[in-house]
Formats: C-alpha cells, sequence, structure tokens
C-alpha cells in the first residue's frame, strides 16, 4: 500500500511539474519586446532608467522593454533611417517638442486622441498636453520632462560692476541696462545669446508681443513696429559693444563655455544646465544667483518640452501606450526631478513639496523658480510650416542688421516677403 | 575608337596576351564591382532624384525641371555658387606658397626632416581639431592671438572680427584651408623636386645663376606638370570644400561663407531631408567639378606636348 501510495504521489508529483512547467506564464520566445530610445540619458540616469525598465517588466511579465539611448546628434538620423528602411523601427521613441510636430505632419506618429482614456490624459498638466502635445486634431505624445529656463548669473562678476549682487534683470530693458555696466566696468560681456540659432529669434519676437504668423499660416505679420525694435535691440547692443558680435554666429555650446569661463555674467538656460556648470567650474557654481526667466512685452514664459511617442509602424500599439504612459505617470516623474534639475508634466507631481521646499543652493532655487513659472503658464515655439527654411530666412535678416548691411526695418520686410514665398509653396 | 578596335583585334590574335588580358580584368572587377554599388549607383540615383520631390518622409514624385529651375531662383544657392568659385582664389596661393616650401626643405642640412615633419602637422591633424583650434584661439574677436599681437604691435587699434564680418569671414576660412594643406603639396613639389636631374642645376651653377634663379628659372619651369597635378587636385578640393566651413563659420555670417556643400548640407537638415533638391545641387556641382577636371586636363595635355 505504502508502495502504491509512493507511487501515486510520484505520479501526481511528476503530472504537476509537467503541468506548471508547460503553464509557464511566458516564454522568454512569447514575450512581446517593446523597443524604446531615448536621448542621451544612459551617461548620467542610466540606474533611473533601468529601475523604470525592471519596474514595468515586473508588473507586466509578458513584455519585454528593450531599451535603447543615442546620442543626441546620431538620434534624428538613426531614428529616420528605421524609417526610411522600415527595419527595427522603435515602438516608442523620445522626441523633443520640435522634432516630434514634423514627425505628427508626415503622420508617422500614433494619434492618441482614441487611445488612451480621459483618467490618463487628466494626469498632464493641461497647458502642456494642449500645447505641447495637440498638432491640429491629433494628439501625437506624451509629455515627459519640461524645461523652464531662469536667469542664472554670476555674482562675482556683479558686484566688481557695481550692481546688486542679490537682484538679477527681471526684464530686457533691465539686461541691457545691466549688460552695459558690466561691460562698462568689468571689460566682460554680460550675456552672450545666441539670437540666430534656429527658433531663438521668432521666441524673441513671440515674447515681446509681435505676431508672427497668421492664422492661417499663409502670411507673415512680423514686420510691425514692434518687430523692428525688437531688432533694432540687438542691432543697438551690437553697435555700442554691449553685446558680443558671436551673438549672431554663435550656437548654445558656446554661451555655457563662456559662462563657465567667466567670460560673461549672465546666462539664461534651462536650470538642468546648472549640473554642467557645477561638474565643470565649480567656483562659478558657487558664485551662481538665480533669478527668473527675463519677459519683454508679454509676461510669456518659453517652455521645452521632451516627449514620448509612439510610432505608427509599431507591432504592439497598446503596450506602447502603456509602457508610455508609465514611464510619464506623476510617480516616476517626481522620481527623475529627483535626480536632475528638470520639471514634471504631471499636475499631482509639480504640486509635490519638493518643489516648494528648497535648499539654499543655486540648483535649488532654480527648481522652485523655474515651477513656479510653469504654474503660470506655458508658452511654446509657435508651429511653422517649413519652419527650419523660414528661421533661415528671419536669422538671415538678423545677421544682415546687425552687422550694418540693412536697417532693421529693411531686413525684417525682406524677411516677411521670403517668408510669405516659401509660406504660398504647397 | 581606334584604340578599341586595336584592341579586339589585338585580343582575336594573340591567346598568351588574351589571357594576360583576362587576369587583369579579373583583377580589376572586384573594385569596379564596388565602386559600381557604392559610387556609380548612387550617382546615377541622385541624378534620377534631381527630377522629383522626394523627401525621406514621403513618397517620390516625377517633377521635372522644378528643382533645378528652383536653383537659379534660390539667393542662397546662387550666393554659394560665388563664394564656392571664389574658394579657388586658394588654388594658386597654395600650389605656389607650397612649391616654394619645398624648395626651402629639399636641401641637405641638420635638422631639415623636423622642419619637414613640422610643415605636415597640419595635415595629418583632423580638419575638426584645426578648425576649433584657429577658430577659438587665433582667429576669436577678443581673446585670439592674432588680435593680440597685432594689437600689441601697435598695427591695429581695434581687435579686427576676422570671423564675424561678411568680408573677412571668407578669407579668413580660405586662409586655414591653405595653411593646413600647404605640408600635403609641399610633399608632391619635393617629389617632383627629387626628378630635377642634378646636371641641370651644376649647369647652371658653372653659368652663374643664382640660388633664386635657379627656383625660378629651373626649378619652376621643370615642376610644370606638377604644378598642374596640384591645381587639379586642389582645385577639386576646394570646389567640394566643407570641414572649415562646418567647424569655423556654419556658412555665417549672413550666408558669407556658405558654400555648395555646405548649402546642400544644410538644405536636406532644414528642408525635412529634401532628397530631390539637394540632388539638384550635388549634380550642379558635379558637373562644375567635371567640367574643371576636363579643362584643365585639356590644359596640361597641351602643355605637355609642347
Amino acid at each position: 500500500m505504502n508502495k502504491k501510495c509512493s507511487v501515486l504521489v510520484g505520479i501526481i508529483v511528476l503530472i504537476f511539474l509537467l503541468v506548471s512547467g508547460c503553464s509557464k506564464p511566458t516564454s522568454e520566445s512569447e514575450k512581446i519586446t517593446i523597443t524604446f530610445w531615448t536621448i542621451q540619458l544612459k551617461e548620467h540616469y542610466s540606474d533611473y532608467m533601468n529601475e523604470l525598465v525592471v519596474g514595468y517588466e515586473t508588473t507586466h511579465p509578458n513584455v519585454k522593454i528593450k531599451w535603447v539611448d543615442i546620442d543626441y546628434k546620431g538620434y534624428e538620423d538613426k531614428l529616420l533611417s528605421t524609417i526610411v528602411s522600415k527595419q527595427d523601427i522603435p515602438d516608442v521613441v523620445n522626441l523633443d517638442y520640435g522634432n516630434g510636430v514634423k514627425y505628427a505632419e508626415k503622420n508617422v506618429l500614433v494619434n492618441l486622441k482614441n487611445e488612451i482614456s480621459d483618467e490618463v490624459r487628466n494626469r498632464y498638466i493641461p497647458e502642456v498636453w494642449k500645447k505641447v502635445c495637440t498638432y491640429k486634431d491629433t494628439e501625437f505624445c506624451f509629455p515627459w520632462y519640461l524645461s523652464c529656463g531662469v536667469v542664472m548669473y554670476n555674482k562675482q562678476i556683479f558686484k566688481d560692476a557695481g550692481l546688486d549682487p542679490a537682484k538679477s534683470p527681471k526684464d530686457y530693458d533691465e539686461l541691457y541696462q545691466y549688460c552695459k555696466q558690466i561691460r562698462e566696468k568689468t571689460g566682460k560681456y554680460g550675456i552672450l545669446m545666441t539670437i540666430t540659432e534656429s527658433e531663438t529669434f521668432v521666441n524673441l519676437l513671440d515674447l515681446n508681443g509681435v505676431p508672427i504668423i497668421n492664422e492661417g499660416k499663409t502670411k507673415a505679420l512680423f514686420n510691425t513696429p514692434k518687430g523692428y525694435e525688437t531688432l533694432e535691440y540687438f542691432v543697438k547692443g551690437i553697435k555700442e559693444g554691449v553685446f558680443a558680435r558671436e551673438t549672431i554666429t554663435e550656437e548654445h555650446r558656446k554661451p555655457t563655455e563662456w559662462y563657465m569661463s567667466g567670460k560673461s555674467a549672465i546666462f539664461m538656460t534651462g536650470p538642468q544646465f546648472l549640473k554642467i556648470v557645477k561638474e565643470n567650474a565649480p567656483e562659478v557654481y558657487q558664485d551662481t544667483g538665480i533669478g527668473p526667466q527675463l519677459i519683454w512685452g508679454t509676461d510669456k514664459i518659453i517652455v521645452a518640452a521632451m516627449n514620448l511617442c509612439i510610432m505608427n509602424a509599431t507591432q504592439h500599439k497598446k503596450e506602447a501606450i502603456d509602457f508610455a504612459a508609465y514611464v510619464t505617470n506623476p510617480e516616476n516623474q517626481l522620481k527623475f526631478c529627483k535626480i536632475v534639475t528638470i520639471l514634471p508634466s504631471t499636475v499631482e507631481s509639480l504640486k509635490d513639496e519638493y518643489f516648494v521646499n528648497v535648499e539654499n543652493t543655486p540648483e535649488g532655487l532654480a527648481r522652485k523658480i523655474s515651477a513656479e513659472q510653469l504654474m503660470r503658464g506655458v508658452t511654446v515655439t509657435p508651429i511653422l510650416p517649413h519652419r527650419d527654411r523660414l528661421y533661415e530666412q528671419l536669422n538671415t535678416a538678423v545677421q544682415s542688421a546687425c552687422l550694418g548691411e540693412k536697417s532693421a526695418k529693411e531686413a525684417l520686410d525682406e524677411a516677411v516677403e521670403k517668408w510669405n514665398q516659401i509660406l504660398a509653396e504647397k | 575608337m581606334k584604340q578599341l578596335k586595336s584592341g579586339i583585334r589585338f585580343w582575336l590574335k594573340n591567346k598568351k596576351q588574351r589571357r594576360i588580358l583576362l587576369t587583369a580584368y579579373f583583377f580589376l572587377f572586384p573594385t569596379l564591382l564596388i565602386m559600381g554599388i557604392f559610387l556609380f549607383l548612387p550617382m546615377i540615383q541622385a541624378f534620377i532624384y534631381s527630377f522629383q520631390e522626394y523627401s525621406l518622409l514621403s513618397k517620390a514624385k516625377f517633377i521635372g525641371l522644378t528643382n533645378y529651375l528652383r536653383l537659379f531662383r534660390d539667393n542662397v544657392f546662387l550666393i554659394s555658387l560665388k563664394n564656392s568659385i571664389l574658394y579657388l582664389i586658394v588654388v594658386p596661393i597654395i600650389a605656389f606658397l607650397s612649391f616654394l616650401l619645398a624648395v626651402l626643405v629639399d636641401r641637405q642640412i641638420r635638422g631639415i626632416n623636423f622642419f619637414r615633419v613640422c610643415y605636415y602637422v597640419p595635415v595629418v591633424t583632423s580638419m575638426i581639431v584645426v578648425g576649433i583650434v584657429w577658430k577659438q584661439l587665433m582667429l576669436s574677436d577678443e581673446t585670439g592671438y592674432l588680435n593680440h599681437i597685432l594689437l600689441k604691435l601697435h598695427l591695429i587699434k581695434k581687435p579686427i572680427f576676422w570671423l564675424t564680418t561678411t568680408q573677412l569671414a571668407l578669407p579668413s576660412v580660405m586662409f586655414v584651408t591653405i595653411w593646413k594643406g600647404l605640408g600635403y603639396y609641399m610633399v608632391i613639389f619635393l617629389a617632383g623636386l627629387r626628378t630635377i636631374p642634378n646636371e641641370v642645376l651644376e649647369a647652371s651653377i658653372i653659368d652663374g645663376a643664382k640660388k633664386w634663379q635657379q627656383v625660378f628659372y629651373i626649378k619652376f619651369p621643370l615642376l610644370k606638370p606638377t604644378f598642374y597635378l596640384v591645381m587639379i587636385i586642389s582645385s577639386i578640393a576646394a570646389l567640394k570644400v566643407f570641414e572649415e566651413i562646418f567647424v569655423m563659420t556654419k556658412g555665417n555670417p549672413s550666408f558669407s561663407t556658405s558654400t555648395i556643400v555646405w548649402r546642400i548640407y544644410r538644405v536636406w537638415i532644414s528642408e525635412n531631408y529634401n532628397m530631390g533638391y539637394t540632388s539638384a545641387m550635388g549634380v550642379i556641382l558635379f558637373f562644375i567639378t567635371l567640367a574643371f577636371s576636363i579643362l584643365s586636363t585639356m590644359y596640361v595635355v597641351r602643355e605637355s606636348k609642347k
């Protein structure tokens, strides 16, 4: 009996093991793989990203996340080559606002409008969702992290120039006075702005309340007295030596270098750049004061956004959307914000204590100020068709005026004419 | 045609030679195949694209000569074309200077190899590095060494804006091209100088020729074929200049340093990877370079027959 019983138990155990082996939740080969591309995060944030991936895979055993991090410079080319070759197209991609719009125009991104619930949609700051994630009647991305520029300034240079080191300039008129005084007293430049770099001058016109383009996007509108005045501001600054001539030839890297080397006193950028200053120029970081973003004719505040988009070519749309929603959920965004000085795009995380009670360091102050700015409103670069061609024409006009080859009026009138020609194209 | 006929006749007559010929073609084939796939095929494709409206994110559509017509209305392209042709100014300067440099280092004195290496170092240095060094250290408006030296010597009262004025930006970039390329062409001239028979130089000494007379009346005429070679190579390089512009000016200010290749790159980026229009620009550049090379070669052949 005992023997029979043992055999029976043995058989039952064997059957159980076989059955349990067969009904293992999913084998590796049955798993869905979601490829997730990010822009240059591996170097500093791989722990956070890996934790994020493992967290999702644990709660979704049927999904495997393949995280691929790509350098900013090669990102667009690489993405484009996968789209063109129709091979290895990622499922979820990290795109900035401008590029997101570009791909949305070409219909290569999933329209989330009918794919997500209002509950998910309402997690995000409504104004961010409206201005950053919506293009025409499509919703093309989940907002991820945001950056809202602040003014960083070198308190020592302010002191040397006889300026109050506790006070940063509030608007562009004050900035001019500050820069003039710094130049006269110290021989250094107040600020290096790269006004002819892609959309910068369009943003400046927008900040100063100059209309850029008509509703139908068929006519340029910026050749107004206010527009001329905006350009004249820089023409005068360069002519008087208040602003460096590099203002019209350099790109964003240069202001960082100038600020870190003490060649300029003020640096306007996203708070996340403080980390670069802290690592490369600790003395300058110690002397850095923080002020709110400069305003001009309006109280608009420019916000830069990084988003997650789902590629139309994905074979696993549902899972890809779910994963993107997970990465951008309030909890995960808050964790990310605690590692680097960025802002979350979700209402709940922005209300967290972390953005209110801050430590008295440049990074802490920048976090608080930029979060407060975000609460006040969101302005993003106006969406323009053929945007790079339009920027190029405008930026060249700005250069001509600043070099004294044309008056501000002539330059902007010509730019408007060229814009209208481009906008008239199909 | 005549050569082809004689070639076929030769082929049919001689069995041993036929085998040699086949072997030669056998060895040529792999290179030809690789060149066909990676050079000639893309060239043909680019030619086809130039008649199409085609961005990588949209489907190609035949539009005839529209891209070419747009080229001649595009003021920036015309400026870039003008700048590329202006860039040819570099050619005679670099040829003449590298010839002089070669003459200088073509002598047997102690430590001459050190000088040769020094002149050649810029050639092996990456253009990116050279561009950054010149832009940041030498030609920078206020902190550049060049302005610093000129100010110290009281040759100028205010810093010169080398790269930020429309009149000076292109010559400044050209200067860097010349500086970097000198060593390369110097080596070609050095090789040429070695082919001049010693007897000729000795005879000139007996005739009472001075050093400079030797350089300009003997070495210079005898090195004419080397000059042609250098001029052809450097003019093709000048027409295709890109790296210097990319690193130092990005076509700024006001397109004053925009060249054709730079323009192709810019349009490619700024017009959502517009294959059609950029290919049309590429085709124009190709024909300009081709015409230039044919004319130069014809001139060289004519001169060598004299």
